[in-house]
């Protein structure tokens, strides 16, 4: 991804596409290989290569590939939906983890209801030892972070607070 | 007909009054963008609609993102029905973007991704302990079902030959299943983890033509698994009847005591086995320790130990033994509740 070296030989993505002269400081050639220049299409079409320059001014160096490549798969994304965009993926996902916490919870329940009935009728005790080892999730709901979810998703002023549901 | 008439009127006089106050209103009624913009907001404004002027920050982080002219570029390439979408949807990614300046949406994707694998693992396990305690039933109805060599168990099958197909595991599983697993399709994401972690520049991704087709792709893709699934349980939940779980109920409790005696260390066998290589008072203790065992159980199971001496000792020997113990228990224990066992072994002995 780091292509330095052809930054000399050939001009980057960008720098081809806005038909300028690709200068050795060029922010754009580390990330925008000449290879692959739908990247920076997609990138220059959704958002603009201003744009871009300053977001990835405003990160550290070490941080500009996964900018790149964020913005990258956004674009992309938005290209193919423009209603929603990677959004769509995300709505996709919150359901489908939504879908899986209810299996996890009827999974669970019935679990317990399982134990319950083993341990009043334990008739192989070697073999039923081995299920009580560990009571598994108690609703999957350790792992679950917060994050704010499209539908809902309520972004109010900075100083009030930040929503994390 | 008539309650729709009054408020669409009043629909319409509100929408009115916007315009009006739009038009009339200088600076105050300018929509966030044009606030920002240091512009006037006209009627046509096309981001008005979606940025009320209190939104400030919400419209800098849009902005900030993509730009007036992208953001407008978008609106006009989308449907007219579907601009409050795709408007809310930029909002989402901007708002996203300004949270985490470096991954934006995709560090979202990434943790609900992270999220479901999670929760897949913990379903797998879930289910897999379920599977071996389905097995451990059918293990069990397995063991009930076989002849037995002893005369007791083949009389306790007899009584209950036919409940051994009703388990009241399984019938709580059908109650459960049909509830919670019905026809949701569970929708592993493995093709999402194929297109998108390690992603570097988002060729890789496929699936995001529209809601509906990803949602098509990958139930598609997803519910063969479900099924065979659901399948599975449906089946076995679908052959025991609910009629005669009160019965198996009722039946399954008095199986594991009987079972718990046999297995037991100080059981009749191997007091047996004691007996005939030890004194009588030996005999008696063992007998007596045997006895104090089943002393908290219920009546069959004190007519299920007598059946046992009758077996070992004979019919005499059956009934000196109850006698004996009887004695035994009274003044050993002192007990009410071995007076009781004692009372119901007498009945349990008349019985016989």
């Amino acid at each position: 991804m780091m292509a330095s070296s052809s930054s000399y030989n050939s001009p980057c993505a960008a720098c081809k596409f806005l038909r300028r002269k690709c200068l050795p400081g060029c922010v754009f050639a580390p990330y925008f290989p000449p290879e692959d220049p739908q990247k920076f299409i997609n990138v220059h079409k959704i958002f603009g290569a201003s744009n871009v320059t300053k977001l990835l001014n405003d990160v550290l160096p070490h941080q500009r590939e996964d900018v790149v490549s964020s913005l990258a798969y956004e674009a992309e994304a938005r290209v193919r939906d423009p209603v929603y965009g990677c959004v769509g993926v995300i709505s996709f996902l919150q359901r489908q983890i939504d879908r899986l916490q209810k299996d996890l919870d009827a999974a669970n329940a019935d679990l317990i209801q399982m134990n319950s009935i083993q341990l009043v009728n334990p008739l192989q005790r070697g073999s039923t030892d081995h299920f009580y080892a560990r009571r598994v999730g108690g609703g999957g709901t350790g792992f679950y972070q917060p994050l704010p979810s499209f539908p809902d998703y309520q972004y109010v002023n900075r100083q009030i607070n930040r929503r994390t549901q | 007909m008539h309650h729709f008439f009054p408020s669409f009127l009043t629909q319409i006089i509100l929408h009115l009054l916007t315009q009006i106050m739009t038009l009339k209103g200088g600076t105050s009624q300018a929509c966030a963008a044009c606030k920002y913009q240091r512009k006037r907001c006209t009627p046509e404004c096309a981001l008005a609609p979606h940025f009320r002027p209190e939104q400030t920050e919400i419209f800098k982080n849009a902005h900030k993102l993509f730009g007036v002219r992208n953001i407008l570029r978008i609106l006009e390439q989308v449907d007219p029905a579907m601009k409050n979408e795709a408007m809310r949807s930029i909002i989402y990614q901007a708002n996203m973007r300004d949270r985490s300046p470096v991954h934006g949406c995709l560090g979202v994707i990434y943790q609900l991704q992270y999220q479901i694998r999670q929760a897949e693992k913990e379903l797998y396990t879930v289910f897999s302990q379920l599977e071996l305690y389905k097995q451990n039933q059918r293990r069990q109805q397995e063991i009930t079902l076989s002849p037995m060599d002893s005369p007791e168990s083949q009389q306790l099958q007899l009584g209950m030959g036919v409940e051994q197909s009703g388990n009241p595991g399984l019938t709580l599983f059908q109650n459960e299943v049909n509830d919670h697993t019905p026809q949701q399709p569970f929708v592993p994401v493995a093709a999402f983890q194929i297109s998108y972690s390690g992603n570097e520049n988002g060729s890789d991704v496929i699936n995001v033509d529209s809601k509906d087709s990803m949602n098509m792709n990958n139930v598609m893709w997803g519910q063969q698994i479900c099924y065979n699934e659901n399948n599975d349980k449906s089946q076995m939940v679908n052959t025991q009847p609910l009629t005669i779980q009160d019965e198996v109920t009722h039946d399954y409790d008095e199986i594991y005591p009987f079972f718990d005696t046999i297995d037991d260390t100080q059981s009749y066998i191997d007091s047996k086995e004691a007996n005939e290589s030890s004194s009588d008072s030996s005999q008696l203790k063992e007998a007596t320790q045997s006895i104090q065992h089943v002393a908290g159980n219920t009546l069959k199971n004190a007519q299920l130990q007598v059946n046992k001496c009758l077996e070992i000792y004979g019919l005499v020997g059956g009934l000196g033994f109850g006698y004996v113990i009887l004695g035994v228990l009274m003044e050993d224990i002192a007990q009410i509740t071995v007076a009781c066992t004692g009372s119901e072994l007498m009945q349990a002995l008349t019985f016989f």
